[in-house]
């Protein structure tokens, strides 16, 4: 009897987390996808000034990114040898340079469409977007990956275009500066670009 | 008291964190392949870098964007489809090697029926009307599905990044494409060396025009040029090998 009972509330534990998993990945597709049609109606919206449609966008999308785990990563074990003034100084000019190189692609944006293929909770506390870029003769697979953060909330901590991960390459690079130079260096380079 | 206490909040403080950034190692750890690339010619591979990026803004970026100021945007795509059948054979062949059976026949319709209604691969009705992807496949890839390993990184003239496996894939694709005439063969389409390189221009032309900008954008997010093309070709070839 009580082994049945305790089945049954397993069954019912069990049942209800995987349903609970999918609306979750479900609800943040969604989510994106709304982001990326505002994004999309911006890009197309020419009685906007450059600056005003660029300035909306961010707005629009920098909400979804974790900007300071993004940064940290970047770093590596560099990170932790840098002190919190450092760190922040960083973080400020790295998030810059995200958000332009964000803006750059989309620049390049014509009659392109993004398509949404499918969310998927690939670990307790992550969860992949897969979607499309596509136009009349190209695909390109974006792959959104998110993290879950203190506060519950899911936030992209790097983004794959076919297979090529915007923070592996960034990680890459910044060690082997760090490793002929410095973090001034770094950040000197990054500025001036 | 109080001491003991304050010990355990430090130790959770650090455990916390410590558990927030290593949650991430099975992803990115300092001995990730990117960072341990074998790269004996690393002196060379940067100089042809250079002068590959020298070429391709002064030399085919000029010619590239002359190209579009001519034909419109669905000229471009009419004539970028047309190369592509051209060389799906290529495709065909590579999927069938991969033992990628459901793709090979994929490609082989598409083939088919954009050589016929698509009137000689100029429009893409295998994709409009029939819903068949494309699945281009080298022979590169196809080394790489057997389990060779990318060997050294070398960059190329003309072509670009590359590694010793995608080389060799290069060259016996090219070898083996009846549309390149390397020695009289029965198969050959082509009758001159001429025109061969003509078709392989004009292709890689048509498929620089589909990628207009993508290059002088690409290449804003690199601080150090070369490492930079080496490392997103690396990951993008063991993304597509591993489809």
């Amino acid at each position: 009897m009580i082994v049945k009972f305790f089945r049954v509330v397993v069954s019912v534990i069990l049942v209800s987390s995987t349903l609970f998993a999918y609306d979750e990945a479900q609800e943040l597709r969604l989510k994106v996808q709304g982001k990326i049609s505002t994004v999309m109606t911006l890009l197309k919206d020419n009685e906007l000034k450059k600056e005003q449609r660029e300035h909306k966008i961010l707005s629009e999308i920098e909400v979804l990114f974790d900007y300071e785990l993004i940064s940290r990563l970047a770093l590596g074990k560099e990170w932790k040898k840098l002190n919190s003034k450092k760190q922040d100084e960083f973080t400020d000019v790295f998030t810059r340079k995200l958000k332009e190189s964000y803006l750059e692609k989309l620049r390049l944006f014509n009659d392109e469409e993004v398509i949404f293929k499918s969310s998927e909770k690939t670990k307790e506390d992550r969860m992949q977007i897969l979607s499309y870029i596509i136009n009349k003769t190209d695909k390109k697979e974006v792959l959104y990956k998110f993290h879950k953060s203190k506060d519950g909330s899911w936030l992209i901590y790097d983004l794959e275009i076919e297979g090529i991960s915007i923070l592996r390459t960034y990680r890459t690079q910044f060690a082997t500066e760090l490793k002929k130079g410095n973090i001034d260096t770094l950040l000197e380079k990054l500025n001036a670009q | 008291m109080k001491a003991i206490f304050t010990l355990f909040f430090v130790f959770f403080i650090v455990l916390v964190q410590a558990s927030d950034i290593s949650s991430f190692d099975d992803e990115f750890n300092d001995n990730e392949p990117a960072v341990t690339i074998v790269d004996p010619f690393s002196s060379y591979n940067r100089v042809m870098t250079k002068v590959n990026d020298y070429l391709y803004i002064n030399a085919l970026e000029p010619v590239v964007n002359g190209y579009a100021q001519i034909f419109s945007r669905e000229v471009r795509s009419s004539l970028h489809n047309f190369f592509n059948n051209l060389y799906s054979p290529i495709s065909i062949v590579n999927n069938l090697l991969q033992f990628q059976i459901a793709d090979a026949t994929e490609e082989i319709g598409r083939f088919i029926l954009n050589s016929t209604i698509g009137i000689g691969g100029l429009f893409d009705p295998a994709k409009v009307s029939f819903n068949l992807e494309t699945h281009t496949e080298d022979f590169g890839q196809t080394l790489g599905v057997w389990g060779i390993g990318s060997g050294f990184h070398i960059v190329l003239p003309f072509f670009g990044p590359s590694n010793l496996r995608d080389s060799l894939g290069l060259f016996t694709d090219y070898y083996i494409n009846p549309l390149n005439r390397i020695e009289a063969r029965s198969y050959n389409i082509i009758d001159t060396n001429l025109e061969s390189f003509g078709i392989g221009a004009a292709k890689s032309l048509s498929t620089a025009s589909q990628h207009k900008g993508e290059y002088a954008s690409m290449k804003k997010d690199a601080i150090d040029l070369y490492p930079f093309l080496r490392d997103i070709y690396e990951q993008h070839r063991n993304k597509v090998i591993g489809e």
